[in-house]
């Protein structure tokens, strides 16, 4: 109750009124450090009453009575979602500990379980007792009433698959986490075009094809749809109201905690859902998403504006550190598309995914689109990081690695390195999470230990590439904060540019000892 | 105290005092909520609840979330008394019981299936992980 996700989940259900909701605050007035009063003196009830919720309340935990019409008066509201406040004692029946802070984290010892047992009316002495009589009265409560609710269900959904089969085997498939056929017809392939389109622009494109083809595929932003372009568009999507629940356009408002938390519970009901904001607040959903990963829950999560790229705004709205920290939560995939053509094969990938969350993460300004008749194609995304362009005779002196915007950037320091006769190669990276998962034959292949001459280019925080650049090799990326000026003058200022890229490379190959037997050397012309 | 008598009593009890067991035998963990709130899930359970424990996944079972997550030992108390079936990855429902009394005996130990905190996918009949402070499902509730 005092954590602020609740108050933002409170406020989102009480507009949506949700009056399947009800949730039970268990008003003992104890916390970790002593009696509420210390920090917490609000009036719940009354703002609750303010979110637009029922509130009710128990006086005494242990009134069978009072709960039962608490729980009846929940039930009969069909308007508003219902708070029960209920006053209880911890450690009720404990002699010396209840109602104190010592009866919340720790035993409550031998001799104080024994005259609490005694106060039950219970054998002292006995240990996980289970009497006669409990498994049979429960069973005949919430095991017969289930039962024969499963069972009316059943009947009821019988009948509904022979009438409506098609349907009936959505549900199935989407309670099984199993895709449709022809999930992914018409998703584009993107012609090469160097102006190209923005990580976010592509990714409108796929996801409202996508979203047409599988309709469990829902989601929304936390007020940022028209920036993040996450919106469906097509007429029969329809936006989610408290009068229209199917609609499949969600509103989250400017709660992006509330939103990692509300994703992780229409995941766990089994449709697929979708968020999207800024990657500056991924900070504000991260327990959220945390908690996608430990559970294994197939959530997207959408970044976009996830850079310096976003220039003006300044650095408080250009995210630095935030790949970092997204690439530490384990189990969770980050993907960072290149081109328009990887945003496409980013979501052929996160569709197939049954039990792993995804954060995919993309620019808010233009990135070329690759020619890939010209390099390697798209698809290579699945094993997070693939040659893009190669040395012509396939023995590279130099590797250029990236991820999203970055890998452009190299691709055209590639071909400035190949005009002075450098033979580079340029691995695009979208993924670090796939490309660990692959075996050490083609994890070599693509960076052959015996290159160590090896650039990281990234616009954001340099932690975590020198595994793959290791000791002798050079990472541009940011080391400070952004600033507040047009893109390609942030991109000069932070070297972000092809000759920058150059001429780090020559730097690098000038004093890297020579590999390939001194091949290097011979062949450069780089003499001083 | 209360001596209402009555089966009801006694499920509770039986309740609070499984939970004062488990954690005195883990030498760790938190009694004192599930011995104040055992009556309120007992009845939501065993009066409201629309879950079948034979079929924890039936899909339009009511979503029981208790986000008091270091209360676990009420959940895996109810899953228990209940005789809520396991369910595998492949959400095929099994003939075994989700915790027996000797997973409730190793509360909180390593590769145990009643983990400090209710964990999703460890233990069928958890709804979802709830460990954490604040954390709340909308996709969840009683009802």
């Amino acid at each position: 109750m005092m954590e602020g996700v609740s108050g933002e989940a409170a406020s989102l259900a009480g507009h949506l009124a949700l009056s399947n909701l009800c949730w039970i605050y268990d008003n003992n007035k104890i916390t970790i450090e002593g009696h509420t009063d210390w920090a917490f003196s609000e009036d719940v009830a009354s703002r609750f009453i303010a979110y637009g919720w029922n509130v009710t309340r128990v006086g005494d935990a242990n009134d069978l009575s009072m709960l039962e019409r608490a729980f009846k008066t929940f039930k009969r509201v069909q308007d508003r979602p219902t708070l029960i406040i209920v006053d209880s004692h911890i450690a009720y029946g404990a002699p010396n500990k209840q109602d104190t802070e010592a009866a919340h984290g720790e035993p409550l010892g031998e001799e104080e379980i024994r005259l609490t047992k005694r106060n039950y009316g219970w054998p002292e002495d006995a240990q996980f007792l289970i009497p006669d009589g409990v498994r049979e009265h429960l069973r005949t409560g919430i095991g017969a009433r289930g039962r024969s609710l499963r069972e009316a269900w059943m009947a009821r959904f019988g009948n509904y698959k022979d009438k409506y089969p098609e349907l009936a085997d959505h549900l199935y498939r989407m309670q099984h986490r199993q895709l449709l056929e022809g999930w992914d017809k018409g998703l584009p392939i993107f012609p090469a075009d160097p102006k190209g389109l923005a990580g976010r622009d592509a990714s409108a494109r796929v996801l409202n094809i996508l979203a047409q083809n599988v309709p469990w595929l829902i989601g929304g932003s936390a007020d940022l749809a028209p920036s993040t372009k996450t919106r469906l568009t097509f007429d029969e999507a329809g936006d989610l109201t408290a009068e229209s629940p199917a609609g499949r356009n969600m509103h989250f408002g400017v709660r992006e905690h509330a939103m990692g938390a509300i994703l992780n519970g229409l995941s766990l009901s089994k449709v697929r859902p979708y968020g999207s904001g800024f990657l500056i607040f991924s900070d504000y959903m991260r327990p959220a998403i945390r908690l996608s990963a430990l559970m294994e829950l197939p959530v997207i999560y959408i970044f976009t504006h996830d850079s310096i790229g976003v220039g003006e705004d300044g650095p408080t709205h250009q995210p630095v550190e935030h790949l970092a920290s997204l690439r530490a939560i384990p189990g969770l995939v980050t993907l960072r598309p290149a081109d328009a053509n990887e945003v496409a094969e980013a979501w052929r990938y996160i569709m197939r995914q049954r039990h792993e969350p995804v954060a995919l993460i993309l620019s808010r300004q233009p990135l070329p689109t690759l020619d890939r008749t010209k390099y390697a194609a798209a698809s290579g995304l699945d094993r997070g990081a693939y040659v893009l362009a190669d040395a012509a005779d396939g023995e590279p002196e130099i590797i250029l690695m990236a991820s999203g915007s970055e890998v452009s950037l190299c691709v055209q320091a590639h071909e400035r390195l190949a005009a002075e006769r450098v033979k580079a190669r340029v691995v695009s990276v979208p993924s670090w999470e796939l490309f660990e998962r692959q075996d050490p034959e083609y994890r070599d292949r693509v960076l052959p230990p015996a290159i160590t001459a090896r650039i990281a280019v990234e616009q954001a925080s340099t932690l975590g590439w020198h595994r793959f650049v290791g000791t002798a090799g050079e990472i541009i990326a940011m080391h400070t904060f952004g600033a507040s000026a047009p893109l390609k003058q942030l991109q000069s200022k932070f070297g972000f540019t092809p000759e920058h890229v150059v001429e780090v490379a020559t730097k690098l190959l000038r004093r890297s000892p020579p590999t390939h037997g001194g091949r290097r050397v011979k062949s450069k012309g780089l003499t001083d | 105290m209360s001596e209402q008598g009555g089966l009801d009593q006694l499920c509770i009890n039986t309740i609070r005092t499984l939970s004062m067991d488990a954690v005195q035998k883990a030498k760790s963990g938190h009694p004192g909520t599930a011995m104040a709130m055992a009556p309120v899930v007992y009845t939501i359970w065993q009066r409201f609840l629309r879950f079948d424990p034979e079929d924890p996944i039936w899909p339009n079972r009511d979503r029981f979330v208790l986000s008091i997550g270091h209360a676990s030992m009420l959940l895996y108390s109810m899953l228990h008394l209940t005789g809520v079936r396991a369910v595998n990855p492949q959400y095929e429902r099994l003939g075994e019981l989700s915790v027996t009394l000797d997973d409730i005996k190793k509360f909180r130990q390593l590769d145990g299936k009643c983990p400090g905190h209710p964990e999703y996918r460890w233990t069928s009949g958890v709804e979802t992980l709830c460990a954490v402070r604040g954390r709340v499902h909308d996709g969840g509730g009683v009802g």
